[in-house]
């Protein structure tokens, strides 16, 4: 027997090698191009949403190093001079001086003594209502409570007035009396994720800051004034 | 475009139809696995025509609904073979030629007297050959031996090298020589 009986004789070979035959080198073509264009179309895609959505947040707002926004760049926000304001915005509790310890000792908040820097306050008016808005910073001198060893931390606090008069909307109530270089104790919370409506944006306060500023009191670093009550600092140290 | 099956009716209705359905459809594989056997294309195109005649002739009685272009596949490579044995001589046909020096490697004795092969039961063996390569020897061995693609065409195919397919075409050779001697066919 020669070779071409043999080529002559393969012709009758499987079926299914014939069609394999045929459609092999189709198969490997879709299966480079398919694998090729899928990674493609995602890198695309993916490019085209993380371009879209970095530019329609850089376009809606400026976001500072920690990831928090700038209230600055908040739509409408108008920046205000917070030397001579005061805004008091306290629906809170005024416990007696004893339950007020035993309160702030066992809960969670969070109790520096420092000092306020690069306070920023920005209004906003939202029909009747006007909304302050104000992050600050403060240096801790003294970490009384639940603090990391952070030399920094940085807080917020949010206030609402209907027509002049505090309109205190759900967990933003604060009392803070902020002035440049204000040293003072300052009672801190987590910020809080609820979300408020202004000016038909949803915001909440911790989108601002990482710590939200529920009170300030006047302080001398070993004493606190606590509505005319002198309270030692200590005694809000957690056992 | 109508499927396998309702091509195949055609045939054992013996509507015409069938061959203009089947030209629609299987016309450019045919011609392309002729031209690539016969390397001109009015004669591919003549294959084409007669495969279709042979198909017209054959079904019925037979019915290959299930297995239709591997059916018109081998029936125009038979009829290109046919061909190129006629024509040998012409020396046109040098892929033929060159085709059947390669295989004749396989070969324990290529220049033996004629002999009686049942061909089918060869093909069988060389089918379960082929069936336990790998899939990139599978297709090299197929698309030079059974498709007669030249040396650049299947590496281009397979996304290889010319000498990868060189070196694979020569292994398989060998191997295929062994495998048929262990399955009783000292040719």
């Amino acid at each position: 027997m020669k070779g071409d009986k043999l080529l002559v004789g393969m012709t009758h070979i499987d079926n299914n090698l014939i069609d394999f035959a045929e459609s092999y080198k189709m198969r490997k073509r879709i299966s480079y191009k398919t694998i090729l264009s899928i990674a493609a179309s995602f890198c695309l895609v993916m490019s085209i949403v993380i371009i879209f959505a970095t530019n329609f947040q850089n376009a809606k707002y400026e976001y500072g190093e920690d990831g928090k926004i700038n209230i600055s760049s908040i739509p409408g926000a108008i920046q205000i001079n917070t030397s001579n304001k005061v805004f008091l915005a306290d629906n809170g509790n005024i416990y007696p001086p004893e339950e007020f310890i035993d309160v702030h000792k066992n809960n969670g908040s969070t109790i520096v003594y420092g000092s306020v820097k690069n306070v920023k306050t920005v209004s906003i008016t939202d029909g009747d209502l006007i909304w302050y808005i104000t992050t600050f910073e403060i240096d801790v001198i003294d970490a009384i409570k639940k603090v990391d060893k952070s030399s920094t931390v940085k807080a917020t606090s949010i206030s609402c007035y209907e027509k002049g008069n505090p309109n205190f909307i759900g967990s933003l109530s604060s009392n803070i009396k902020i002035d440049k270089n204000t040293t003072g104790l300052f009672l801190l919370k987590n910020s809080p994720a609820d979300k408020y409506e202004i000016n038909g944006e949803k915001y909440s306060a911790d989108q601002f800051a990482s710590y939200y500023a529920m009170s300030q009191y006047d302080c001398d670093g070993k004493n606190f004034d606590y509505y005319g009550t002198t309270i030692e600092v200590d005694k809000l140290r957690s056992p | 475009m109508l499927d396998d099956k309702q091509i195949v009716n055609l045939y054992f209705e013996r509507n015409e139809e069938g061959i203009r359905q089947t030209s629609l459809k299987y016309g450019i594989r045919l011609r392309n696995i002729a031209n690539g056997i016969l390397n001109n294309y009015e004669e591919a195109e003549e294959c084409e025509n007669d495969t279709y005649i042979q198909a017209w002739n054959l079904i019925p009685p037979n019915d290959p609904s299930e297995y239709f272009f591997p059916f018109l596949a081998k029936t125009i490579r038979h009829i290109c073979l046919d061909i190129c044995k006629k024509r040998q001589s012409k020396k046109r046909y040098v892929q033929y030629v060159e085709l059947s020096k390669e295989l004749e490697e396989c070969l324990s004795s290529p220049n033996d007297v004629e002999e009686y092969i049942d061909y089918i039961e060869l093909c069988k063996v060389i089918s379960d050959f082929l069936n336990i390569q790998t899939d990139e020897k599978k297709f090299i061995f197929l698309r030079r031996y059974w498709f007669f693609d030249n040396i650049c065409e299947i590496a281009k195919k397979a996304e290889i090298s010319e000498s990868k397919v060189k070196t694979t075409l020569h292994r398989l050779r060998n191997e295929l020589k062994i495998y048929l001697q262990e399955e009783g066919y000292v040719l």
